[in-house]
């Protein structure tokens, strides 16, 4: 079972056009150890044609991108109150 | 929105809303805020509360609150691919009042917590996040809230706002944390019919079952799997030292799918229906953190302090965010008479820590993260104990060896002696 189905059972609130993470990729060309890559649980990092491509819908806000990043690359914030990730079991 | 509150309390988990129960039972005014679209809706954990502090609050909270099973049965286990060595102990007088812990979902027991705390008299404000401090003269006199016309002011303000705390990171507020020592926590809900959960974990009734794993549950990865046991659900998942995963080529999930699929752990997960997936960050830095834990007009509580502690046999948070938020309120109400809400007047906060054993346990277990950094407990010492209990219980053809040069043989090539007697040493003092 892949990230995306099992997201699909973890329920959302999108705040469509509002996201509250954003990436600067133009610092990702050069990094060696992309752990954004591996760690983030919701696999919203992905290498796409050599680039860093970051989507943040399927983020569940737990903060490892922010940590892991060496580049300092990644503004991390939540997101606006009543969106985002929405846990009905936690 | 220009009111005045005595407390504005960040986040609405149990080291928030202790705080806001204790100031709102005390006649202090206070203001929750949210920025779920209720409380527990962010919220995480593995899976277990241990019942003493809240017991201390809210006598009988299990009578009302919405746990799930009391835990009757512990397992430790050291897993290989295909076998495990395990510690398991079950007692029935866990299972009587007053229980020691149990199974819990947060999201429903975080929305009871809350719900206890505005009863209290607290107001509880969800759908707010809180962006920054207000600031005035370098102390801090409110929160700047993402809500339109949304500043708040405050006495004091308790930044409650978990592992990323936002608050705690913004420079100028004194308590820049760098609780970047951390694990992340994935995990699942299981659903399965509650006969069929007491029938694979040998349990009657509403005893419920926790067991953790260490070794092949991760891949040896610095870490472990977990299982607990809901009503009619397993939370189970896997912990894995944030800074020991990223070099890895294994994903959380992938790993979290593999503890699953082990041989020894699909039969009890198998016949489930995945009801949920979710990720969370645990702070692990234990007594080793020294970042200051309040500063003028703010104190930080729960995991935005750092406050948890894992020494294997028991993994304790909740427990601390609640003693955390206990000693924040006592913190606040002396500030309150003093009429001083500036470092001096909250300085009783460290004392009050003390006193309900969070800094006190830290210290004690100081060592104890240290000791979870060797890689040997995660690779040579799980395929040790499982070698071992290979040739104890089989069988093999030739004269029978003795313990001992089971043992050494055993060892021989995966762990030196002197590094085996220093790795115990440590153990033991980490742990005890």
């Amino acid at each position: 079972m892949s990230v995306n189905d099992k997201l699909l059972k973890t329920r959302f609130v999108v705040d469509s056009g509002n996201p509250h993470i954003s990436v600067d990729t133009s610092l990702c060309d050069s990094c060696q150890d992309s752990a954004c890559l591996v760690v983030c649980p919701g696999r919203c990092f992905e290498r796409e044609q050599e680039r860093l491509a970051f989507s943040w819908e399927n983020c569940v806000e737990c903060g490892s991108c922010r940590v892991v990043c060496s580049r300092k690359a990644v503004s991390w914030g939540y997101p606006r109150g009543g969106f985002g990730v929405c846990f009905r079991y936690g | 929105m220009a009111e005045k509150f005595d407390c504005i309390i960040v986040g609405a988990g149990p080291a928030g809303l202790t705080a806001a129960l204790a100031l709102a039972r005390a006649g202090v005014e206070v203001l929750v805020l949210e920025r779920g679209e209720y409380p527990g809706s962010k919220n995480m954990f593995g899976g277990v509360l241990y019942s003493k502090g809240l017991h201390e609050l809210i006598p009988d909270f299990w009578d009302e609150a919405p746990v799930e099973r009391p835990v009757a049965r512990w397992g430790v286990s050291f897993l290989d691919q295909v076998s495990a060595m395990s510690l398991d102990f079950k007692s029935e007088q866990f299972c009587t009042a007053p229980y020691n812990a149990f199974t819990v979902l947060r999201s429903k027991f975080d929305r009871w917590y809350a719900g206890k705390v505005e009863g209290a008299g607290a107001v509880l404000l969800t759908d707010t996040t809180v962006v920054d401090f207000l600031r005035e003269g370098g102390r801090v006199v409110g929160v700047q809230t993402n809500r339109p016309d949304g500043e708040l002011r405050a006495d004091v303000v308790i930044a409650a706002d978990g592992i990323n705390s936002l608050l705690c990171r913004k420079g100028g507020s004194g308590l820049d944390l760098s609780a970047d020592e951390v694990s992340l926590g994935v995990k699942e809900i299981i659903a399965l019919p509650r006969e069929a959960i007491n029938k694979a974990f040998a349990l009657n009734g509403d005893e419920g079952a926790a067991y953790t794993y260490v070794g092949s549950a991760t891949k040896g990865i610095p870490g472990g799997g977990f299982i607990y046991t809901n009503q009619d659900s397993l939370s189970i998942g896997v912990v894995t030292k944030l800074s020991s995963l990223s070099g890895q080529d294994q994903r959380p999930e992938e790993l979290l799918e593999a503890f699953k699929r082990h041989p020894l752990i699909w039969p009890l997960v198998k016949e489930g229906e995945l009801r949920e997936y979710a990720a969370h960050l645990i702070p692990e830095g234990g007594g080793g953190r020294r970042a200051p834990l309040f500063a003028d007009g703010v104190l930080a509580v729960g995991d935005a302090a750092g406050f948890t502690l894992s020494t294997g046999l028991r993994v304790e948070g909740v427990n601390y965010s609640i003693m955390s938020g206990l000693a924040a309120a006592e913190a606040v109400k002396g500030a309150r008479l003093l009429g001083d809400y500036t470092r001096r007047g909250l300085s009783a906060y460290p004392q009050a820590l003390k006193k309900h054993g969070v800094l006190a346990d830290l210290e004690k277990f100081k060592r104890t993260p240290h000791f979870f950094k060797t890689s040997r407990l995660y690779q040579e010492y799980p395929a040790l104990a499982c070698e071992l209990g290979h040739a104890l219980f089989g069988v093999e053809p030739g004269p029978k060896k003795g313990m001992f040069t089971i043992f050494k043989e055993q060892l021989k090539g995966r762990v030196a002696w002197p590094q085996l007697l220093t790795d115990a040493f440590a153990g033991w003092r980490g742990l005890s």
